[in-house]
């Protein structure tokens, strides 16, 4: 048998692995410095960085669900010049492969950021979020609405060579008609999907128990509504879709392939496992061995009913 | 460095109402683990509940590899936790977070003085381990130990193996002095003398000058009381903070916690997992009012 090919071409984005760290969920990548290897992922989607540095939003922050979690940290981050001087040489130092994650408050300010990254060395991609249900202005305002998402992803291919993904939020009536207004503005691949809006109520306190009363919801609890969502825009979309929500294990990373994810983000369960993205890697690859495969374009799209 | 170590249950006890200590063999947590630091526990490998637990360490031997936790029962969580049987296996990310400040650290420590220690409820167990640090350092800590009822003092025993001498209060008189554990700190009825076997036995003393270091840990109402009490006397004193987390490291950025701009230095939320447990009690913006609330 062939040597197993592991690596993914993400729309441009080169990755030796399919597993990435989601954004959110891996800082800038020096937190968990003790317990991963940044350079064993195929690649590393930083936190929701922003234009100026943010606050986020205030405590409580995180509640935990039923095989889940929600969080309304609310995008609190160093701003895009501490990340482009401090975080990203040390992460490429590290050898990760950086997916730079943006969120702008308007279509002018995602493209500022977009030449900023552009300009700067050591970037593969930038993820828009779009997606964002914790902050007021922004977020997933930009991704609610074709038009919008349009318009962003245009105004940022504009400004930048790098390839570029919108990340879709669930949180949406028809995620087609968003994925087809990204592919037709002439994003590179998709993300999918964000946090699911939720909320918790302390009965004691008789309120809402986040401090910013909805969060976003995330863990094995949505991953049937991410593998829906994903095979829905797969049927109709021709981009490449780095797919997750609620991935804990390599048969859950099986499962999103299958349904047209070319690559998998794990966030959640990394909280959890720090060893998550080696354990799934080292699945996906048995998997791999046991049906004789060799390349994982065999394995993406293989359970969309045509 | 902190590490994920598969911890061993040794013995899993019920030790006070809805209380358990619970024993682990876990070498290196054991042995690097100070103060004031705490592990994050994988309590069940399920999806429900789905994240870790942080538990203070409670105490720890680096000689025979053992560590101790204290916790409460209060969701399933907890109740999975004390299902736990000897020879089972616990996931246990650690020794995580900032700790006490201990005489002969690198920053100058009053605590080697007449420093207390006032721990309310399962909030005693990082004092445990402190406490026992403090003595082999040669210094001379009081603990003062609150709860709601006898029924409820679950570290007893473990303080007084610490060579500290402790002090219990109940709020219904059951045990010990009769009041919040803030009662009987600023009723000074307290003092270090070595009566550490018999905590019931209260005496005005030479020793109720007022301390010189506070270290406390226990529910957010008493400690905003300690710190007002503290402040109030220009007293310095540290305070281990509690909060729900993700992930423990710092990246999920879940355990915001507001500190006084003052002492922060900079704008933003502190950490409790990365800046914290331990934070300067003058740092801390109590919530008075603040009550805690359970665990799925």
């Amino acid at each position: 048998m062939s040597e197993i090919d592991l690596s993914v071409n993400l729309g441009g984005i080169h990755l030796v692995n399919p597993v990435v760290m989601a954004s959110g969920a891996f800082g800038y990548g020096s937190d968990y410095a003790d317990f991963v290897d940044m350079a064993s992922v195929g690649a590393i989607c930083v936190k929701g960085t922003t234009r100026r540095p943010r606050l986020g939003n205030p405590p409580p922050r995180i509640v935990e669900t039923p095989c889940g979690m929600l969080n309304a940290i609310g995008l609190e981050n160093p701003g895009i010049e501490a990340f482009l001087s401090e975080h990203l040489p040390r992460l490429r130092a590290g050898g990760a492969t950086v997916i730079a994650n943006i969120a702008g408050t308007s279509v002018e300010e995602f493209a500022e950021m977009a030449a900023m990254i552009d300009a700067a060395d050591g970037v593969a991609g930038i993820e828009l979020n779009i997606s964002c249900p914790n902050v007021r202005e922004g977020g997933m305002h930009f991704g609610s609405d074709p038009g919008l998402v349009h318009e962003v992803v245009m105004a940022v291919k504009g400004a930048t060579s790098l390839p570029v993904m919108p990340k879709l939020s669930p949180n949406v009536g028809d995620i087609v008609a968003i994925a087809r207004a990204a592919e037709a503005a002439g994003a590179d691949a998709l993300s999918m999907i964000n946090t699911l809006v939720g909320m918790a109520v302390n009965i004691d306190a008789r309120r809402p128990v986040l401090g910013n009363v909805f969060g976003g919801l995330s863990g094995p609890a949505i991953k049937p509504v991410a593998l829906r969502m994903i095979y829905e825009v797969h049927r109709e979309v021709r981009l490449p879709i780095l797919g997750g929500g609620g991935i804990i294990s390599s048969r859950d990373a099986l499962e999103f392939l299958m349904v047209g994810a070319s690559a998998v983000s794990i966030g959640t369960a990394a909280f959890v496992n720090p060893g998550c993205t080696a354990q799934v890697l080292s699945g996906i690859r048995g998997y791999m061995e046991r049906h004789e495969l060799t390349r994982l374009d065999r394995i993406t799209g293989a359970a969309l009913i045509r | 460095m902190p590490l994920d170590e598969r911890a061993v249950v040794i013995s899993n006890t019920c030790v006070a109402r809805d209380t358990y200590e619970i024993e682990l063999l876990a070498p290196v947590i054991a042995s690097e683990g100070k103060p004031g630091q705490f592990v994050h526990a994988h309590v069940a490998p399920t999806s429900a509940p789905l994240l870790r637990r942080p538990f203070s360490i409670y105490d720890a031997d680096p000689l025979s590899g053992k560590v101790w936790l204290l916790y409460r029962v209060r969701g399933l969580g907890t109740g999975m936790m004390a299902c736990l049987r000897p020879g089972d296996e616990m996931d246990m990310m650690g020794p995580l977070g900032r700790g006490f400040t201990l005489p002969g650290c690198e920053h100058p420590c009053p605590a080697l003085g007449a420093s207390v220690l006032v721990g309310g409820g399962v909030g005693i167990a990082p004092l445990v381990y402190l406490a026992r640090s403090l003595v082999k350092a040669g210094a001379s800590p009081v603990v003062l130990y609150g709860a709601s009822s006898q029924e409820d003092l679950a570290a007893r025993g473990r303080l007084s193996d610490t060579g500290a001498p402790y002090h219990a209060a109940t709020l219904d008189g059951s045990a010990g002095f009769r009041g919040t554990v803030v009662d009987l700190l600023e009723s000074r009825m307290w003092s270090a003398s070595p009566r550490r076997k018999s905590p019931g036995r209260l005496e005005r003393s030479a020793a109720a000058s007022p301390p010189s270091f506070i270290y406390t840990c226990g529910p957010e109402q008493m400690m905003a009381t300690v710190a007002a009490y503290a402040q109030a006397r220009g007293t310095p004193g540290e305070a281990s903070l509690e909060a729900h987390m993700a992930c423990g490291v710092g990246a999920c950025l879940g355990c915001a916690r507001k500190l006084k701009p003052s002492a922060h230095g900079e704008i933003g939320y502190a950490k409790i997992c990365r800046d914290g447990p331990v934070f300067p009690l003058d740092a801390v913006e109590f919530d008075a009012a603040g009550g805690e609330e359970a665990r799925p």
